[in-house]
């Protein structure tokens, strides 16, 4: 609870991208985490409802009508409707394929519909203003792909079994393939909806800040009494490459006047009050190169 | 005003494949051989016409926009 009243305390980041600015309100992040999974579920949950097996009916009809179109397969679509799920696909001389609702491909679209609708809303109104027309955007052909993509799938997997495969060696290796067609549908809301993945770096942002200020404060501190402070703890705040970092600081220190001492770097008296207020500064040490 | 046009033909398409859809699924529902058939409309319609909103709206968006582009051509000249 305290780290959350923490996080309000903080001045929000603000992530530039395409020339767009992005800065995201906490209530939204924390919706966009619960909600996406919540929402998820409860659409597949409604679309796994007996009522709504006219997709079902819709898929099998349309892959049935592929099979026979490209592979002459003389396959069938078959309605019995007892037990659970009622549709199956018969082929000649084959035992006949069962299908249900993750057969639809359903699930995938229930996610990314989840993400689309909880991804949060910048805060800069120049780009929430036509968020409404990209999420829809990506929601329309995210869904569309999702569902060319399974009947292709399921096109491709009867015709196998049809040739004689094992149901069990081409049913699960092909549908996890195939399901790496969310690596292109991520790349495309990606272009349409940058704020599912910018919001994603905005929480690691925001998570880190608390830290970042905290090791600020404590270089501070440490400097006032010492005037002196350990080299590993100014890397971190100069975000200094662990490997580079004892040639780098060296550079750096002779530019602000400092010197390198064993582990330490030593900070003259005269330049302690300049060095903590380059230290607390939103970008540390960053000079300031606007021209009066 | 030619790149309106553009629009308008652009927005034009997107309504009549949403217009043609909905006719799809009127002309499917009685020909399912399901049970509860007809949450096939029930579901899809509403979506549709949300949809039908959201296109109209960016058109309504776009239109702002050209206006007020022209606008400040014509405030300059």
């Amino acid at each position: 609870m305290l780290k959350i009243k923490e996080l309000k305390n903080i001045k929000k980041p603000i992530i530039e991208f395409n020339e767009r600015k992005y800065i995201f309100s906490i209530r939204s992040l924390v919706l966009f985490a619960i909600g996406t999974p919540i929402s998820a579920y409860l659409i597949y949950l409604f679309f796994d409802l007996q009522i709504n097996y006219w997709l079902h009916e819709i898929v099998v009809k349309q892959t049935v009508y592929f099979l026979n179109l490209f592979f002459d397969m003389n396959a069938r679509a078959v309605y019995n409707p007892v037990g659970k799920y009622h549709w199956d696909f018969v082929i000649p001389g084959k035992s006949g394929i069962s299908f249900e609702t993750f057969c639809t491909g359903i699930q995938a679209i229930c996610v990314f519909a989840g993400v689309i609708i909880f991804t949060p809303h910048s805060q800069d109104p120049n780009t929430k203003r036509d968020i409404i027309w990209r999420k829809t955007k990506s929601l329309v052909m995210s869904s569309v792909i999702f569902y060319v993509v399974n009947i292709i799938r399921m096109i491709i997997q009867i015709e196998l079994y049809n040739l004689g495969y094992p149901w069990e060696d081409i049913h699960f290796s092909i549908s996890a393939a195939s399901s790496f067609v969310a690596a292109i549908i991520v790349l495309l809301m990606h272009k349409w909806l940058p704020e599912f993945i910018i919001s994603i770096i905005y929480v690691g942002t925001l998570v880190s800040e608390p830290v970042k200020q905290n090791r600020k404060k404590k270089v501070k501190e440490i400097v006032k009494k010492t005037s002196k402070v350990e080299l590993n703890l100014i890397r971190k705040v100069l975000r200094m490459e662990k490997k580079t970092y004892l040639k780098d600081i060296v550079t750096w220190s002779e530019e602000y006047g400092y010197t390198v001492e064993g582990d330490y770097l030593l900070i003259p008296d005269k330049e302690v009050s300049n060095f903590i207020e380059l230290l607390m500064q939103q970008k540390p040490f960053v000079k300031n190169t606007a021209k009066t | 005003m030619e790149q309106i046009t553009l629009k308008k033909l652009y927005f034009w398409i997107l309504l009549t494949i949403n217009l043609l859809f909905a006719f799809i699924i009127g002309l499917t529902i009685p020909i399912l051989e399901t049970r509860n058939s007809y949450m096939f409309g029930l579901v899809m319609i509403p979506l549709l016409i949300i949809v039908n909103y959201i296109i109209v709206d960016r058109f309504q968006f776009i239109i702002d926009q050209l206006n007020d582009k022209e606008e400040k051509i014509n405030v300059k000249d």
